[in-house]
C-alpha cells in the first residue's frame, strides 16, 4: 500500500528547519499504535531507544539507546540522549523532543485502522551548514575562526541522537 | 565552487576547536553523505570536499529518510506480529 516514495516521506521546510512527514496506514487500531508508540516494552522492537519518564506533558525524558543498538551502531558506550514529552493526547496526539529533534506522531481513526503521520523536526539545520561552511572555508584556505562551542555540542548530541 | 585542498584531520581538529573525537564523528557523517572523500596515508588521513562537492541539501537527507522508514516498517512489522500471537 506505500509506495517506494511515500515510504521515505516527504521534506517540509519552516524557514531555518527542515522536517520529513510520514504517512502509514497501519491495520490496527489508534489504541494499539498507541501504547507501540509509547510502551517501554514495545518501544524495543522498533525505536532506538527506551524512553524513561512519567507520560505527562513537560516530563523531562532519559533515551539510552538499546544494548543490541549499542552495538549495531558501533557506538562507543551506552549513549543516553534526552528529551521531554510536550503533547500527550492518547491516543491521538504523541509529541517529544529528541535532542534537538523534535517527534510529532497523529493518530487518526480509520475505521480499525490507524492512519499514522509522524513528522520529524530536524534539530538547528543551520547547525549542519555552520559545520559543512567551515569545512569547505577550511580547505579553501579561508579561516571562519572556530566553530562556537554551543554550536559544537549541539551537533554532537545531534549525530549522537542520528547514529 | 571552491578550490579542493587537502587537509589532514589533525589541521581540522585545531581549526575547529573541537576536540579530535567529536571531528572524527562529523568527518564520518559528511564521508557517509557522500560530502567528503578520505585519502589514508600511512599515519594519517586527508580529507577534501568531492569535486562538485555539496549535493542538495534532499539528496543528503536520503539516508536519514531511509533511517525513519525502517524505523516504521519496524514498527508495522511489530504490530502485525503481535496480532498473531
Amino acid at each position: 500500500m506505500t509506495s517506494a516514495t511515500d515510504r521515505l516521506g516527504t521534506i517540509l521546510r519552516d524557514q531555518d528547519r527542515l522536517g520529513l512527514r510520514f504517512v502509514r496506514h497501519l491495520r490496527h487500531s489508534p489504541d494499539r499504535v498507541w501504547r507501540a508508540l509509547a510502551d517501554r516494552d514495545q518501544l524495543s522492537q522498533w525505536f532506538p531507544t527506551d524512553i524513561i519518564g512519567e507520560r505527562v506533558e513537560g516530563a523531562e525524558l532519559q533515551m539510552p539507546f538499546w544494548p543490541e543498538h549499542v552495538e549495531e551502531y558501533s557506538l562507543q558506550e551506552v549513549a543516553v540522549t534526552h528529551g521531554r514529552l510536550r503533547v500527550w493526547d492518547p491516543p491521538r496526539v504523541l509529541e517529544l523532543s529528541w535532542e534537538h529533534e523534535l517527534l510529532r506522531y497523529e493518530l487518526e481513526a480509520d475505521g480499525d485502522h490507524t492512519v499514522l503521520t509522524l513528522t520529524v523536526w530536524l534539530g538547528d539545520a543551520a547547525g549542519y551548514h555552520t559545520c559543512l561552511d567551515h569545512l569547505e572555508a577550511l580547505l579553501d584556505g579561508r579561516d571562519l575562526g572556530p566553530l562556537h562551542r554551543a554550536d559544537a555540542a549541539a551537533l554532537q548530541a545531534e549525530y549522537r541522537a542520528i547514529v | 565552487m571552491v578550490r579542493q585542498g587537502e587537509q589532514p584531520a589533525g589541521a581540522l581538529v585545531d581549526a575547529l576547536d573541537l576536540t579530535q573525537p567529536t571531528v572524527s564523528r562529523h568527518l564520518r557523517t559528511l564521508r557517509e553523505a557522500g560530502l567528503v572523500t578520505v585519502r589514508p596515508d600511512a599515519q594519517r588521513r586527508w580529507y577534501r570536499l568531492r569535486p562538485n562537492g555539496l549535493r542538495e541539501l534532499d539528496e543528503w537527507l536520503m539516508p536519514y529518510r531511509e533511517l525513519w522508514a525502517s524505523r516504521l516498517d519496524d514498527l508495522e512489522r511489530h504490530l502485525d506480529e503481535m496480532d498473531d500471537t
